[in-house]
């Protein structure tokens, strides 16, 4: 192996680093996000919820 | 030798829109909580009836993972030398690169990449074991298919388009045939680096590995089938109360008909298409992105028309073994793109 394999690989194996990480922390910010859409949504429910049935 | 601009200019505008449908699983999934109120995160453990419905499926697939697809392969492969559908083209350079590559993907990649999920992802990820387990068994399979499917997709794309990438691929297009040996025809570097075996390991860790189990299975059948000299789809073509099938079958998955099109030794026949029907489980990315070619017929030739059958190493372990064929794009001294 010269020197501009060496080189080469380095290349192909960023490629390949960046071909994986981008939809990982896509994925990872999406599922982290609906769950804190859908939680922090959930706990306004829950705050909301004494004042209605105080209202009654 | 430089990438052309429009192919770099459709390269960059494909894989922005490739970001939003990565995240799409997710914000369907996530409009669907929405709508019908659950909170699968809320329950504390999965239930018993749901835990044994994981269980049953990794239990019942899991050995299918393990060794039932290399049986299925063998079997196939079986079927085809039995019909003579390889015909006199399996030289003795070919049977040793294809018997290198399907042991190597055994002996080296399984053992490593069973290493790196069990070693590396915990120190890559730490205390992120299991932290989106309360993803649905549904929703967990068409996000790994997607995920999966569109990282192999690009991966393979750029192989074919970014000219200093394609040597690493060359050993899967150089064979004059189609079969099953042509599925673990790689080169060792090209592999060992496969984006999206180490995006799924990822998910799978952080806690979608039963829908991981159910979408590789679905994935290795598919494009198995895909690769195989049995033309499996022609009946789909030949009846016409089957082209509604047909139609949304060859454009969903890959098939036969569109994937050995690319690996055709010629486009100038109007079926060959090298330059495109990149998909690996899914066609679908070739639809969106432009890159679908469907002739619903086969090629007459196959592999790359410069070749002169590289030596076995080469072909596995280029660019650590060189070979010795004069002019080859694997030789010590060949051109980038031939």
């Amino acid at each position: 192996m010269r020197l501009q394999d060496f080189t080469l690989l380095g290349k192909k194996i960023l490629v390949g680093i960046v071909v994986t990480v981008v939809p990982l922390l896509i994925l990872l910010g999406s599922l982290y996000l609906t769950r804190k859409v859908l939680t922090s949504d959930g706990a306004t429910e829950q705050v909301s919820s004494p004042a209605t049935s105080h209202a009654k | 030798m430089k990438m052309d601009a429009e192919v770099r200019q459709k390269i960059i505008s494909n894989s922005l829109a490739s970001l939003l449908i990565y995240a799409l699983p997710v914000a369907l999934m996530l409009l669907t909580f929405s709508i019908t109120g659950q909170r699968p995160w809320l329950q504390a453990a999965p239930t018993v009836s749901l835990l044994r419905f994981y269980q049953s499926f990794e239990h019942a697939l899991g050995p299918l993972h393990d060794y039932g697809l290399t049986i299925f392969v063998v079997v196939l492969g079986i079927v085809e030398f039995s019909f003579g559908l390889y015909e006199n083209r399996w030289t003795k350079t070919e049977r040793a690169t294809d018997i290198a590559c399907f042991a190597a993907s055994y002996i080296v990649l399984r053992p490593f990449f069973t290493y790196v999920g069990l070693k590396l992802l915990p120190a890559v990820l730490p205390g992120l074991k299991n932290r989106f387990a309360w993803v649905p068994f549904f929703w967990g399979v068409l996000i790994i298919c997607v995920a999966d499917d569109l990282t192999q997709y690009w991966y393979h794309r750029l192989h074919h388009q970014v000219p200093w990438l394609w040597r690493f691929h060359r050993t899967h297009h150089s064979a004059a045939y189609m079969g099953m040996a042509m599925a673990s025809r790689q080169n060792v570097i090209y592999t060992i680096f496969f984006s999206q075996i180490y995006l799924t390991a990822a998910l799978a860790y952080l806690g979608l590995g039963g829908p991981a189990v159910i979408a590789l299975v679905l994935k290795s059948v598919i494009t198995t089938l895909a690769h195989s000299s049995i033309p499996w789809d022609k009946p789909f073509y030949k009846y016409k109360v089957l082209h509604p099938v047909a139609w949304v079958l060859e454009r969903l998955i890959s098939t036969p008909a569109t994937h050995h099109a690319h690996h055709a030794a010629t486009t100038d026949d109007g079926i060959g298409y090298y330059k495109g029907n990149f998909g690996n489980m899914f066609f679908l990315w070739d639809v969106i992105f432009g890159t679908a070619h469907i002739s619903r017929e086969y090629p007459k030739s196959y592999g790359i028309s410069h070749y002169q059958g590289d030596e076995w190493y080469a072909q596995l372990l280029w660019p650590i073994f060189k070979s010795k064929v004069e002019g080859s794009e694997l030789a010590a001294n060949g051109p980038m793109v031939k």
